[in-house]
């Protein structure tokens, strides 16, 4: 869809962006409309020729963009006032539609600015509403991206154990368990649900090919996970049953990307051999173009002779299921038969220590449920901003109304009929909403792509969302139903008996319909009310983002530098000492004028997390829990900032091998050993089952918006190159082009993997939160505006109306001061009001609200009081110029008017 | 418009164009024409709406070319200087160069 819009994919080779043309199409004039169709096409054809499809894209919609004024320009010049024209035609042939749209061409003309604010308020509304419902359709609404894709399941493993664990690692893990290799052969084998259950496993492999070594992100998959998402090669065949075991051969199957990539897209490549980490694999296969499952792998290989102990345990869960439900069968009875699986598995063959159920949860809300409840909350509220926007306008046209019924007695005692009336006054509140909503998608889709550009990248299917036919449906609809809602309410105050006293009153200006003041009071109340709720959401999302983002770490991450190596290529490299190269390399770090200190770190805050079963001694006796850890060096802690709380550091001639010691947080202290010290207990592990604990550190958090991991720390592992973090003395940019430098003068098999400062990082996991907060707080704030501005026209329309009675009633000898008192009061009411309501609203749905907060109450006092503060100083004074025109009003003047 | 005024800058951008291109001025070889020579990425509906203002006056006439594949079918529009658009243009040209003549602004106040 995207590539309508954005033109990224390649499926619009052969065409230039639909919509752009379409655009065009409907911009330019008839007399040239053809020849810049045909002008773009020929140069679009040949950019593409040159410069590749997406550049064309590009190039073809700025230049549609760059036309619109030029071509309606033109469309005014060619036809005069197109729209008056196209109207005079129209009205010749008369009916009475057309006399409806002569009237309203005739009052937008009369009061511009009027008309003007209400298509902006209108274009505001529902523009905000297509952008918000294209990524919503996007993501949670639009199919994925395979065939059937309903019978798709990722059928998980639970552990009950977790799910009351006062240890936050533990609940995070509790109903979504990947399966452990012996568990799936079992499912395949015995389920009664799934026509296929796939299992796959994502890593990275370093190919090679003579000298050359490459990183490419594989996949290892059984032939179950290309069967149940029911995509065809392209070329050749995916796996086959019997490829599965750990004993079958060693195939390959290639993404459409990385075969373009390396193979050049030879279509003989199927039967080739490829060597993936010292191993050589056949390729049996192409995937096609689009197909992205899991979204990062560039080719799949089988999991034969993988020679490791993880896949032969039955309780190391260390590879992803995906499956397709039988025909007819519901996820619920899926639930329930592979329950039932499950716990025959467990009498068979028990796993110590674990109590295992069955999670079966749609693909689906695999791949989208996290960004659902964020996406509904920004639906709901450009929903609730399209309701205050039309309750604005429905107020300024019952104004409008008033003002003119002078005119509609008129007519009515000329013969018009009232539903001729009504028709009119429909076609007006239509009229206007239909150029808002024009000018609003619009809008929208010049606005789409920066919008999506200040999303989180990490977004799922955030490819999939862009402007098409249902969405313009979608606008059109909401334009519709708001003109109806802001005609109705007019149209209503025209029954019955207003209808019959509309004359009298003409004549009698005194008091302004009793019911008519009412329901202007009404849908004052209710603008205050959703404004206030606006306000009131916003204020907290953004307390709750600024205790989120100045939440105590337990580090100090200023001029904190994170630095990746990547050291896979020394293994294929002739009398290659990878080691010695990594020793080397952190020596010459350390070296650098400008560095404080060096560490290692095998996870990191903010970088990864990773957890294991620990065997912790404490007064009760044995527990076995599942606790996160870390292998850091000895300065790690100096690095980071973290305090220690009690005991020491390691020495840095410790080891993970040879020092059986390791160091705590608090948070593993706290609850093992709550009174008395840490240092000098146990703790287990199945490499080890004793180590002494040497040291207590602060807890730290590794993620902003969860609590702090229970955390254990051992000297560095012989195994892996850990992560280097480095503390920079003054402005870690000075230094980061000499670390660049520095890791380009060793040689060339060490690669660079990444670099960031670690503030960035820890930034940039919230980005979803920031974007959030300004979203809401910016429709807040014109929430709030338009309530403003309402209260400031239902004033000042009343004061209007009612000069004569406050003249009569200054020329009683009432001061000024009463009359601005009444007005304020009059203001103050609404505002009690409207508050009132929006609280009850407020502490109806805050349980919405909630789950977006982090430590913030639903009912924060603080937050109340500013934004009643802020609602109220606006709204008196927007209520003082209407109050000061009161105020002003000469006796003998307003008796005149009569 | 009167016989004596001046064509707008990009007016007289345009009609150059036109000029250079002789036979093959249409929409788009004007657009690149334009692009190619002063570097200005103007978009296509602003040059057929100079075209149009200035075919009014008379400056420019068009006559419809033969559909072609490339275009999808469509017709080019191709465009001709008229004598009243070569006489603006050398108008505009003369009055600049007789508000030139004698200034060098190099060596004067603006170095």
């Amino acid at each position: 869809m995207r590539s309508m819009l954005g033109g990224s994919g390649g499926r619009n080779q052969q065409g230039p962006p639909r919509l752009a043309e379409l655009l065009l199409r409907l911009l330019a004039p008839f007399r040239y409309r053809e020849q810049q169709l045909g002008d773009l096409r020929e140069a679009f054809a040949h950019r593409q020729a040159r410069g590749g499809s997406s550049e064309a894209c590009r190039w073809y919609r700025l230049q549609v963009l760059k036309s619109i004024i030029p071509n309606l320009a033109l469309r005014v010049r060619i036809q005069g006032a197109p729209v008056a024209r196209g109207l005079r035609r129209g009205m010749q042939r008369g009916g009475a539609l057309n006399q409806d749209l002569r009237f309203t061409v005739r009052s937008v003309q009369r009061r511009p600015a009027f008309h003007l604010t209400i298509i902006l308020v209108f274009a505001l509304g529902i523009g905000a509403n297509t952008i918000i419902f294209s990524v919503v359709d996007g993501i949670l609404l639009s199919p994925l991206p395979f065939p059937d894709p309903d019978g798709l399941v990722v059928p998980w493993q639970t552990e009950r154990g977790y799910q009351n664990s006062p240890n936050p690692t533990e609940r995070g893990l509790a109903d979504r368990i990947p399966l452990s290799f012996p568990i799936y052969r079992d499912w395949a084998e015995r389920n009664s649900v799934f026509e296929t259950l796939g299992v796959y496993r994502s890593e990275s492999f370093y190919a090679t090919e003579g000298s050359r070594v490459e990183r490419v992100r594989g996949t290892r998959a059984t032939h179950g996970v290309f069967t149940a998402l029911r995509v065809p090669p392209s070329l050749g065949r995916t796996f086959n049953p019997e490829d599965d075991g750990l004993d079958g051969p060693r195939l390959a199957v290639l993404s459409h990307g990385w075969w373009q990539k390396r193979f050049g897209s030879d279509s003989t490549v199927v039967g080739r051999s490829l060597v993936l980490d010292g191993e050589t694999y056949t390729v049996v296969g192409v995937m096609p173009r689009d197909f992205r499952f899991p979204d990062s792998a560039e080719l799949w290989v089988t999991f034969s002779q993988v020679d490791h102990p993880m896949f032969t345990k039955r309780d190391a869960n260390v590879v992803l299921p995906v499956a397709r439900l039988r025909t007819g069968v519901t996820l619920d009875r899926a639930q329930r038969e592979m329950e039932i699986l499950a716990e025959r598995l467990e009498e068979e063959k028990p796993i110590p220590g674990k109590d295992r159920g069955v999670n079966v949860v749609s693909l689906r809300d695999e791949v989208v449920g996290r960004a659902r409840p964020e996406l509904l909350l920004l639906l709901g509220a450009v929903g609730v901003f399209l309701l205050i926007a039309c309750a604005n306008i429905a107020n300024l046209l019952m104004v409008r109304a008033w003002e003119r019924r002078t005119e509609m007695v008129v007519r009515l005692s000329l013969g018009a009929g009232r539903g001729r009336i009504l028709r009119q006054l429909l076609t007006e509140g239509l009229t206007l909403s239909a150029v808002g909503g024009l000018l609003g998608s619009v809008a929208a889709f010049v606005l789409l792509d920066p919008f999506l550009s200040i999303l989180p990248p990490d977004t799922p299917r955030l490819s999939q969302v862009g402007l098409d036919h249902r969405i313009l449906a979608f606008s059109a609809l909401l334009t519709v139903l708001s003109g109806v809602i802001v005609s109705a309410l007019p149209v209503l105050r025209m029954h019955g008996p207003h209808m019959a006293t509309a004359l009298q009153e003409t004549n009698a200006r005194t008091l302004g319909s009793r019911s008519r003041a009412q329901a202007q009071a009404g849908l004052l109340v209710s603008q205050i009310a959703l404004a206030f709720l606006f306000l009131f959401s916003a204020g907290l999302l953004i307390r709750s983002f600024d205790r989120l983002t100045s939440v105590d770490r337990g580090f100090q991450a200023g001029g904190v530098i994170v630095l990746n190596v990547d050291m896979g290529g020394y293994q294929y490299v002739a009398e290659a000492q990878p080691r010695v190269a990594f020793d080397e390399l952190i020596g010459r770090l350390g070296a650098i004028p400008g560095v404080l200190s060096v560490a290692t770190t095998q996870v990191g805050p903010f970088l990864r997390t990773s957890t294991r079963d620990l065997i912790v001694e404490t007064s009760q006796g044995q527990v076995t829990r599942s606790t996160h850890f870390d292998f850091v060096s000895s300065s790690y802690f100096q690095t980071m900032g973290i305090s220690i709380l009690e005991g020491r550091t390691f020495l840095p001639s410790e080891t993970y091998a040879t020092d059986p010691v390791v160091l705590v947080s608090e948070a593993v202290a706290r609850e093992y050993w709550p009174n008395e010290s840490a240092i000098g207990k146990r703790i287990g592990d199945s490499d080890l089952p004793e180590r002494t604990v040497v040291g207590v550190v602060r807890d730290t958090r590794y993620r902003l918006d969860t609590d702090p991991f229970s955390l254990v720390y051992y000297p560095p592992a012989p195994w892996g190159y850990p992560t280097i973090v480095l503390k920079a003395a003054f402005d870690p940019t000075m230094v980061l082009g000499t670390l660049r430098a520095a890791v380009a003068e060793m040689d060339d098999a060490m690669t660079l993997s990444s670099l960031a400062e670690l503030e960035d990082t820890v930034s940039s996991s919230v980005v979803g939160i920031r974007v959030r907060t300004i979203l809401l707080g910016a429709l807040a704030v014109l929430a709030a505006t338009l309530a403003v501005v309402g209260v400031f026209s239902v004033l000042s329309f009343s004061v209007a109306q009612r000069t004569r009675e406050i003249g009569i009633r200054m020329a009683l000898g009432a001061g000024s001061g009463e009359v601005v008192g009444s007005l304020v009061w009059r203001t103050l009411t609404y505002l009690g009001a409207g508050i009132a309501v929006g609280m009850a609203v407020s502490l109806a749905t805050f349980g919405v609200l909630g789950q977006f907060l982090f430590e913030t109450g639903t009912l924060d006092p603080g937050i109340l009081g500013i934004v009643i503060l802020l609602l109220g100083t606006t709204a008196i004074l927007a209520a003082a110029i209407p109050a000061r025109r009161a105020a002003s009003v000469d006796p003998v003047q307003a008796l005149k008017l009569e | 418009m009167a016989p004596r005024d001046y064509p707008g800058e990009f007016e007289q951008v345009v009609l150059l164009a036109v000029a250079r291109l002789k036979d093959e001025a249409y929409g788009m070889a004007i657009r690149e024409e334009i692009a190619e020579r002063t570097g200005r990425d103007v978009g296509i509906g602003s040059v057929y709406s100079a075209l149009d203002r200035m075919e009014t006056k008379g400056m420019v006439s068009s006559s419809l070319g033969a559909p072609t594949p490339e275009r999808g079918g469509r017709a080019k529009r191709y465009y001709r200087l008229e004598p009243e658009g070569a006489s603006a243009l050398n108008r505009a040209r003369e009055m600049f160069a007789s508000l030139w003549d004698g200034l060098n602004l190099d060596q004067e106040a603006y170095p």
